[in-house]
């Protein structure tokens, strides 16, 4: 699992965004497993990268698995219930939800 | 305490005077030191020696029984420093040292000595040979010494007033002092020389701009580039006014070929020069002439770029314009709304580079339109648009450059704006209150636009920008619309689709300029007619010679990439002085129009101005720093990306550290893109021609346009607009990708899917499609696709008509690099 948080210094809802996915990573036992990234959108290389990811606004929060879009939410920090479901998918051996932008 | 002993009265003056030695000892110190070289008569420059002015002045001086070697010696120093004094440390010729021995000797009281020197300098010059000119020849085969006689030669001169006036050398000194800045005795020096080049020609009646070049030529010998520089005379070669004059000028294809053009291109030859010369500092003229950077409109460097407006200044004010004969009341009916519309787009035109656009055009119209039957509203559209396409009042003969911003929603901006009516009072509504009027216009514009002109044409303006938005999609009536804007776009391609997402909102104008409104912008639209933005100026940067020169190292590229940011940044800054400057003469400027204040503020709103960098050839530039083009790797395509979030990040930077609005915008570059191109060719050779597209052999060649994936590739539309759509958020001055369609015909279902498609699932700002046309000036018929002859009569008097960059124009005003390009255009099927 990858997760990439598309923000910038001065924007305190990205950093949140941060702390809480890592918090529940953590929480959930799933830190080992997943990858979890800040993209800066204040440097080159990370407003490079979101104009590549179609990212503009910030906070956005993408969730990935492998190379395949699960989900992003675009303008807002996810809540825990949000986000739980694409950190359990497997486990839960659910279907994987659509590709949802929120 | 011990006392100090001042010295005062007789005993102080002597303390503090310098005696007669001291003097002489610090002025040939100086002497010494003053010129190191010296030319020579014939132009050979030779070490200087102090020595030979004593003994010439000592020679002289013994001639009439002078023995004071060391009197001579002093006075050397003199004429050492009356020199410096009067040429500076330029290198001074033999001449110019003669003449202040002269000078010198007489002033100090050594009249025989000096009149010795003049007579040994007479003998000097008849011993020195040959006669230089003809006129010098015949007189010495008369048997007289060669004298300058201006009287006897009646030597006229024609001015610049086209009037015949009497040779006056003092003319020439006047000049210089004034306008240059020339030390008069340095012009007195200059216009002698001048002078004599002139009798001794033997011309009867001689031109001011020769004078003047001849003047210059002379500025340069003596080491004077500056002051020749401010001395110089503007104007273009005969061989050039002829062909001005007699054939069609092709670096814009909306200028026609008119008289009104030939003088508009004159004009702009001149100001050109100007811009070059006065405007800009010597490092970015030679940047821009050496292709480093493009500096647009340099023809029109007395005025901004472009602007964008909104139709409540001419509600609330009327039209009352500085200067003007006479003054209209806000209007109180549609039509005479239109005819100050126009009116007023027709003055704005000729104080602009570029367009002219107006925002939501169809609401401000709204409150006017209420109780109209639709064959009014037919008709009232239809004048619109044949105003603005048929009026040549624009500079040049041209037709208004104009923009129409139209929205089938009422935008959130103004929803809760109190609408102002007939005679430009408020109606006690919103505009909420007139979407149906709204609407009801907008369908009624593009009904004309879709029928065409006369013949079935497609109008050229103004163009129709409809913005697609989130509540455009909630706004009832929006698909039967969307069907509607789409097959305009299917049939004749007149269709803008501007996608505003979220919360963004902007006006758009010109071939892909947008004004994205900000806050403070969002605050001025509860009075709309504060609504006025402009860019001043646009600077593009040459981004395939960073390619080429950087020779595949990132660090160079994007030091090379500073230079030419930081001289566009510059020339921004020169042309925002300038500009100011004239807006500073306020009523008694040229530019009084923008400063009239209806509102409290002056029509330009400088502080509200974008600068423009220009973005060309980001695809040569990967393809000459990787080898790959943009379309051709993931990782050229990221590279790309990163050059111009690299520039969007130093706009910013830049925009804070200098208080102004530095914003990256995808350059038209309907010229730019073939003249860099034909710079790069003759720099750089074959590492050139590796990258430039179009037909080298022919030198029609030219880069492709600012973030475009090559036009030649055959992509996927949707795929290219996906992909181009990916650089535009970084473009926050304005981004477009074409589909051309040449004479496919998708329908309008097919065109209004690929625009939802394009609105949601990318972040493309701006599509247009655009078909081609074959125009029969014989028979009037008009056929889909580009022919040379008319398939409906066979005649060869066609024009061929698409779009040259960002609007329809016909193909014979084109430059050879846009031919060029058409050719290589890969077109869709949708």
């Amino acid at each position: 699992m990858k997760v990439s948080i598309f923000g910038k210094q001065e924007c305190d809802a990205c950093k949140a965004a941060l702390e809480k996915i890592t918090y529940f990573s953590e929480k959930w036992g799933k830190r080992d497993t997943t990858a979890i990234g800040f993209i800066d959108m204040d440097t080159v290389d990370g407003l490079a990268e979101g104009a590549y990811r179609d990212v503009f606004d910030v906070p956005t929060v993408i969730f990935e698995d492998g190379s395949k879009e699960l989900v992003r939410w675009v303008k807002k920090v996810p809540t825990s219930e949000e986000f739980k479901t694409y950190f359990f998918r497997e486990a839960a051996n659910e279907q994987t939800p659509d590709k949802g932008i929120h | 305490m011990e006392a100090i002993n001042v010295p005062t009265g007789q005993e102080a003056r002597d303390a503090l005077t310098y005696s007669e030695d001291d003097v002489h000892e610090l002025h040939h110190k100086l002497a010494s030191r003053m010129f190191q070289l010296v030319r020579k008569r014939d132009g050979q420059i030779v070490k200087f020696d102090l020595n030979n002015i004593s003994t010439a002045i000592f020679k002289a001086a013994q001639s009439v029984g002078g023995t004071e070697k060391e009197t001579a010696e002093r006075l050397a120093d003199e004429v050492i420093l009356y020199l410096y004094a009067n040429v500076g440390s330029t290198l001074p010729v033999v001449e110019e040292i003669q003449d202040a021995i002269e000078s010198v000797l007489i002033e100090q009281g050594h009249a025989k000595t000096a009149k010795a020197f003049i007579l040994y300098r007479h003998e000097r010059a008849k011993l020195r040979g040959a006669p230089k000119t003809q006129a010098e020849a015949d007189a010495k085969d008369k048997g007289k010494d060669f004298e300058i006689d201006p009287t006897e030669l009646a030597l006229f001169v024609r001015t610049s007033d086209d009037e015949i006036a009497n040779w006056d050398k003092q003319k020439m000194v006047q000049a210089m002092v004034r306008e240059a800045g020339v030390p008069e005795a340095i012009a007195q020096s200059v216009s002698r020389e001048v002078e004599e080049t002139i009798l001794s020609s033997r011309v009867k009646v001689i031109t001011v701009s020769l004078i003047r070049e001849m003047v210059n030529a002379k500025l340069i010998e003596h080491g004077f580039e500056d002051a020749r520089k401010r001395h110089a005379r503007l104007g273009v070669p005969l061989y050039d006014a002829e062909k001005i004059i007699t054939l069609r000028n092709r670096e814009n294809a909306n200028v026609p070929h008119n008289p009104e053009a030939t003088s508009m291109t004159l004009a702009e030859s001149i100001n050109k020069q100007y811009a070059l010369l006065r405007v800009f500092s010597q490092d970015v003229a030679d940047a821009h002439a050496r292709g480093d950077i493009h500096l647009h409109d340099l023809g029109f460097i007395n005025r901004p770029y472009c602007s964008g407006q909104s139709l409540e200044y001419v509600k609330k004010f009327g039209l009352s314009l500085p200067n003007a004969l006479s003054i209209a009341k806000p209007a109180k009916y549609p039509e005479t709304l239109l005819a100050h519309m126009v009116k007023f787009s027709a003055a704005l035109q000729g104080h602009f580079a570029g367009a002219i656009g107006w925002d939501a055009v169809n609401l401000f119209f709204a409150p006017f339109l209420v109780g109209l039957s639709s064959k009014a509203m037919k008709q009232l559209a239809q004048m619109l648009i044949f105003e603005y396409s048929q009026q040549s009042v624009a500079r040049g003969g041209q037709a208004i450059f104009s923009d129409i911003n139209i929205y089938w929603e009422v935008p959130k901006h103004f929803e809760n704006v109190d609408a102002i009516g007939p005679g430009g009072v408020s109606t006690g509504k919103t505009y909420s209150d007139y979407e149906h009027e709204a609407q009801r216009f907008a369908w009624a514009l593009f009904d004309v636009y879709m029928e065409g002109d006369g013949t079935g044409r497609p109008f050229f303006f103004p163009k129709p920008l409809v913005h697609i938005t989130e509540k455009f999609f909630e706004t009832p009536g929006h698909m039967k619309f969307l069907h509607h804007i789409s097959e305009v776009a299917a049939e004749k391609g007149n269709t803008y689709f501007v996608f505003d997402r979220g919360e963004t909102a902007k006006i758009s104008e010109c071939c892909r300029l947008s004004f994205k409104l900000e806050q403070s912008d969002l605050e001025d639209a509860k009075k709309p007619w504060r609504m006025r933005y402009s860019a001043m100026q646009n600077v593009t940067l040459n981004l395939p010679r960073v390619g080429l020169l950087a020779a595949g190292d990132d660090k160079r590229l994007f030091s090379i990439l500073d230079d030419f940011f930081d001289l566009s940044i510059k020339a921004h800054i020169q042309k925002k002085n300038f500009i100011m400057s004239l807006l500073n003469l306020k009523d008694e400027g040229p530019l009084a129009l923008l400063t009239m204040e209806k509102d409290g503020e002056s029509y330009l709103r400088t502080n509200r101005a974008s600068d423009l960098i220009g973005i060309l050839g980001l695809n040569e530039l990967t393809q000459a720093h990787m080898g790959l083009e943009l379309h051709e790797s993931e990782d050229a395509f990221k590279f790309g990306l990163k050059v111009i979030a690299y520039l969007n990040l130093k706009s910013k930077a830049a925009s804070k550290k200098y208080g102004m609005k530095f914003v990256l915008e995808q350059t038209p570059a309907e010229s730019a893109a073939y003249r860099l191109s034909r710079l790069d060719l003759d720099r750089y050779g074959k590492k050139a021609e590796a990258i430039v597209k179009g037909d080298l052999e022919k030198r029609s060649t030219y880069y492709t346009n600012s973030t475009f994936l090559n036009v030649s590739e055959n992509l996927n539309p949707i795929e290219r607009v996906r992909r181009e759509g990916k650089y535009h958020d970084l473009i926050e001055a304005g981004a477009l990708s074409h589909v051309w369609l040449a004479d496919s015909r998708p329908s309008a279902e097919s065109i209004a899917n690929f625009v939802i498609k394009t609105f949601k699932l990318t972040r493309n700002a701006q599509i247009a499609f655009s078909p081609e046309f074959t125009s029969c000036n014989d028979c009037d018929k008009v056929t889909r696709g580009l022919s040379q002859t008319c398939p409906h009569c066979g005649s060869m008097n066609v024009d061929g008509i698409t779009r040259v960059t960002g609007y329809f124009s016909k193909i014979s005003g084109w430059n050879d690099g846009k031919r060029a390009e058409l050719a290589d255009r890969y077109r869709s099927n949708i």
